[in-house]
């Protein structure tokens, strides 16, 4: 048995060895080529490799997880034959995130992605494939303690996958946009994670007074190209970060044609489609939006001035959007409007409008629907029950002063997107209120002038997001109001208004002075 | 017959329609281009939903989330005093019965006061109201009451210092008459739910009409089905809307059937969008007769309500369309327009003066528009619905000297520098104010907000774009801001 082991380790040994080795010469060859390419101005062949690194990337991330869910899988009777192999696929691994390391370090070269991102990126990638070592090392040798070998080994492979998903995130947030994972997430689910998504947003207080080049579009120029062209590294011999600099233009002249967007090559650049070679930022990387293009365009449309003002500016209409936006005009959404949903079939709203209900868009932004009563005259549960075929986007209800009951309730649990809905002035009780007790959005609910009682409130205190209700003129007491109150305090109930009559009466001539 | 008539009247003969098609086939033809290429658009400026009917008033979906959907335009007609109710200037008080300093009168024209005015103090005595701390003078008891519901503009201004230009400013944005009101625009812009109603709803009461007469509600160059349909609080709720005596609603029926028919006929011949919004605009009439009866008909509100509002069933008042405006509101009439005239208080006589007239007008309106707020309120309506309060200009502080002599009674001249609104609901900041003026009242300082600023921010909380809500008319477009209007973000909650 002894003899054995002594050859098994010698044979991992050799192997080992001359894994390292290889891998060193890799290295060296790497350093070399890198000072030849640099001293022979043959840069751009850097970046040739380094956009393999997009492609090899993916490698090391298969093969680790490839080589833990063996791992893991090993440790189970029908799978043991798994535990074999580990070594091989973590090699592969290994061997595989060093090269990727090095394509990307060429790859980050071509400089244009935001500095703290990559510097993640970076740093994650590194961490990943020295851990990926450590877990190599301490699966094909084990020190004395055979224990806490294992120990490290499982705790090296598992911070090398923690490390994995953060460099790819990272990676992922260079390539496609910090916010493309969170753009379509539901807002529930942003709000557990507490991610803020108008982090890309910045609000100027006062937009009239605010400058065009200096608060509009440095701040672009600032976040998206400043990284190649600032003093310490001048691609194309243009420096963007100061307003004479960019007058004076880069290796082929001015980038700045006063008056003229289209003579001007900055902004030719920035509109130039993916696969142009001039195109700005290069590369695979994030275009500037459709917003800062239209900054950009509007401030060379207006002479490029450097310190002409919003207000004193002509104002072309496609302008106000984007200027709302940066004003903090946009009209903020919340709750499930925030949502994104499909627009409900024409041929059905088609139909909902023939039966006499009246159905809009909520806005021409938005695919959720509004739906009112006013001039149905006797509408019937049906009606209420046809709204189904319009759930996921009926988001308003205005039932108010028709005769509807709580038969007709019967049908509106279905309506799970509604988040206002009015039923003032209509016949329900009590019974029908218990049908609303499904709809988990609603936040405004209208309910003066209806007989419910007391017994209602259990249902209104467990809406969660109900944050208005009216019960003006029902038969719930103080007490009853004041108890829903403290069972959900951010609701607010209203019981109605009076106004007192004054003591005195201001009559003609006794007001005041006179002449 | 002279051979002369005789000769005309062969070639008149002669000239049959086949000439006159023969003469003008270049002309129709260019005619006939124009339409196809579009050139009298009168459909609506947003797009409808596929599938929707093709009435004016079908509702369509504001460019972007709106606050508010439908509004009650308090409008004070003749310009009350804001320094006799929100504007409260102490300093006023210390220069009362003195001349006005020569600065405040160079360069400027004003309506009536001649050579040298004297300083007229304020005319009522101010308190702090309600947790916002606003101060609201002794004339508005129950008004102070609300002060934490109402956002206050105290630095409107207006290039008009007369009453008929000035009403048109505020009301179509522009100061000449035959330019579409603000309820047009709206209804235009959005059209209206309840298709029962009109969706533009003119309430008048006070004295007299409007001075700018029914330009302030007409729809100018929007189509005319736009234009605000005045209804009444006494009598017939709309005028000539009963049948003629001998005439049934059966036999009504057959009549607007045969209009139809013949209507229909010409839309299959012509294609004329506007012949099919006729034949609606009958049916809406027709719909009418049983509907507006119902709708105006304030008796059937409860005690609480009429007690609350000061109404009184069957007489024209401020406080019966305050009323109205609610019931109106409620069924989805989407603009509210009530007229109150009677503010224009100079001081040549006792109807007109701040020590008769302006007191019995502010009785008038104090507690209906109080009620009306709270109303709605109550009702949760107030955060869909915009009340906006005010005249179309404001009052100087010098006491007004006609043809340079003392006027019998306390009045004041005609100012468009400075005066005070109020909003409320519509996702307007509450317990607010917005804006000063100098110690006297005389000059904005700070929170200018010119009657287009207005405008547009009013659009805004209907969700519509002041700069998009356009129409083409007479080779350009055309808005309710015109060229101006920037939205007043300091007053948006």
């Amino acid at each position: 048995m002894k003899s054995h082991q002594t050859i098994n380790k010698q044979k991992k040994y050799s192997w080992f060895s001359f894994l390292s080795a290889g891998l060193v010469l890799l290295l060296l060859a790497t350093g070399y080529f890198w000072i030849v390419l640099n001293e022979t101005g043959r840069a751009d062949l850097l970046l040739f490799f380094g956009r393999f690194h997009i492609l090899l990337v993916h490698l090391p991330i298969a093969l680790l997880l490839l080589a833990a869910i063996m791992e893991i899988f090993s440790r189970f009777r029908s799978f043991d034959y798994l535990g074999q192999s580990v070594t091989f696929v973590l090699t592969l691994a290994a061997i595989s995130s060093v090269i990727s390391v090095l394509a990307g370090f060429m790859l980050s070269t071509g400089g244009g992605y935001n500095e703290s991102l990559l510097n993640s990126h970076k740093w994650w990638g590194i961490g990943f494939t020295v851990f990926t070592f450590i877990a190599l090392g301490f699966k094909i040798f084990t020190i004395s303690n055979l224990k806490l070998s294992e120990f490290i080994y499982s705790t090296a492979l598992f911070i090398a996958v923690v490390s994995l998903f953060a460099a790819s995130h990272f990676g992922g947030s260079l390539t496609h946009g910090q916010n493309y994972l969170t753009a379509y997430m539901p807002g529930t689910i942003k709000n557990l994670l507490f991610i803020n998504t108008d982090e890309e947003i910045y609000v100027i207080d006062n937009i009239e007074e605010a400058a065009i080049f200096a608060d509009l579009v440095f701040p672009i120029f600032n976040d998206r190209c400043i990284s190649c062209h600032n003093p310490d590294r001048i691609e194309g011999e243009l420096r963007l970060d100061t307003f004479d600099q960019l007058i004076r233009g880069g290796e082929s002249g001015p980038v700045i044609v006063s008056s003229s967007p289209a003579e001007s090559d900055l902004f030719r650049r920035i509109i130039a489609p993916r696969n142009d070679d001039g195109r700005m930022p290069p590369g695979n990387r994030r275009p500037l939006t459709e917003h800062q293009v239209a900054i950009i365009q509007w401030w060379i449309t207006e002479g490029a001035h450097p310190d002409l003002l919003v207000g004193h500016a002509n104002r072309p209409p496609e302008m106000e959007p984007v200027l709302a936006r940066l004003a903090g005009l946009e009209t903020e959404q919340t709750g499930i409007l925030s949502n994104h949903v499909e627009p409900a079939n024409a041929t059905i709203i088609a139909g909902l409008i023939n039966e006499g209900i009246v159905i809009t868009p909520v806005s021409q932004q938005h695919n959720y629907l509004r739906a009112g009563f006013v001039n149905v005259v006797n509408p019937d549960p049906g009606h209420i029950q046809s709204l189904h075929q319009i759930s996921s986007q009926l988001a308003w209800l205005d039932l108010s002063h028709t005769p509807v009951t709580d038969d007709h309730l019967l049908h509106i649990s279905g309506l799970h997107s509604l988040t206002r809905l009015n039923l003032n002035y209509t016949l329900i009780t009590d019974v029908g209120i218990r049908q609303i007790e499904k709809l988990e959005n609603l936040e405004h609910l209208s309910l003066a002038g209806t007989a419910i009682t007391d017994a209602a409130l259990e249902t209104l205190s467990e809406l969660p997001n109900l944050r208005q209700v009216y019960i003006w003129q029902t038969n719930v007491t103080d007490d009853g109001a004041d108890w829903l109150i403290r069972k959900n305090p951010l609701l607010k109930a209203d019981r109605g208004y009076t106004l007192t009559e004054p003591d005195t009466i201001i009559l003609p001539a006794e007001a005041g002075y006179s002449y | 017959m002279s051979i002369r008539y005789e000769a005309n009247l062969k070639t008149v003969e002669f000239v049959t329609r086949k000439h006159f098609l023969k003469k003008c086939v270049t002309g129709l033809g260019a005619m006939a281009l124009g339409s196809l290429i579009g050139g009298c658009d009168s459909s609506g400026a947003i797009q409808t939903l596929a599938g929707m009917s093709a009435s004016p008033f079908t509702p369509k979906p504001p460019h972007f989330l709106a606050k508010a959907k439908s509004v009650i335009f308090l409008h004070m007609a003749g310009a009350p005093s804001q320094l006799e109710l929100f504007d409260y200037k102490p300093e006023l008080h210390k220069l009362h019965g003195q001349d006005c300093p020569p600065s405040l009168l160079d360069g400027k024209r004003f309506a009536f006061i001649e050579g040298v005015p004297k300083m007229l103090g304020p005319q009522a005595t101010f308190k702090k109201h309600g947790e916002s701390g606003a101060i609201v003078s002794n004339l508005l008891p129950h008004f102070s009451q609300i002060v934490d519901d109402v956002t206050f503009l105290k630095a409107v201004q207006t290039e008009e210092f007369n009453h008929a230009p000035g009403q048109l400013l505020m009301q179509t944005g522009h100061s000449r008459p035959g330019f579409p009101s603000f309820g047009s625009w709206v209804t235009y812009g959005l059209g209206s739910e309840n298709q029962n109603l009109p969706g533009f709803v003119v309430l008048l009461s006070g004295a007299n009409q409007p001075d700018a007469g029914r330009s302030v509600f007409g729809s100018g160059f929007l189509p005319s089905v736009y234009q605000g349909v005045q209804c009444r609080s006494e009598g017939d709720p709309v005028l000539y809307l009963s049948n003629p005596e001998g005439v049934s609603r059966n036999m009504r029926r057959m009549a607007i059937d045969a209009i139809n028919n013949i209507n229909e006929q010409q839309f299959r011949e012509i294609g004329d969008p506007e012949i099919m919004s006729r034949i609606s605009q009958y049916e809406m009439a027709y719909r009418m007769q049983i509907s507006a009866p119902e709708i105006m008909d304030i008796k059937k509100e409860p005690e609480s309500i009429h007690q609350m509002y000061g109404t009184t069933p069957g007489e024209a008042s401020f406080a019966n369309n305050c009323l109205l405006a609610r019931r109106l509101v409620e069924r989805g009439v989407r603009f509210v327009q009530l007229f109150h005239w009677g503010w224009d208080a100079h001081g040549v006589d006792k109807s007109e003066a701040l020590n008769y007239g302006f007191l019995e007008r502010c009785r008038e309106v104090d507690k209906p528009m109080s009620a009306l707020v709270l109303d709605l309120k109550q009702r949760g309506l107030l955060d869909e619905t915009i009340i906006v309060w005010g005249g179309e200009f404001g009052r100087t502080p010098m006491l007004e000297n006609r043809g340079g002599t003392d006027n019998p009674f306390v009045g004041r001249d005609h100012h468009n520098e400075a005066f005070t609104m109020w909003v409320a609901g519509g996702g307007f900041k509450q317990g607010f104010s917005y804006g000063e003026t100098d110690e006297i009242g005389y000059h904005a300082v700070s929170g200018k907000v010119h009657i287009h600023d207005l405008q547009a921010t009013l659009l805004h909380q209907l969700g519509m774009d002041h700069e998009k809500l356009t129409y083409h008319f007479q080779g350009r477009d055309f808005r309710l801001t015109d060229v101006h209007g920037h939205i007043v973000k300091d007053i948006l909650a």
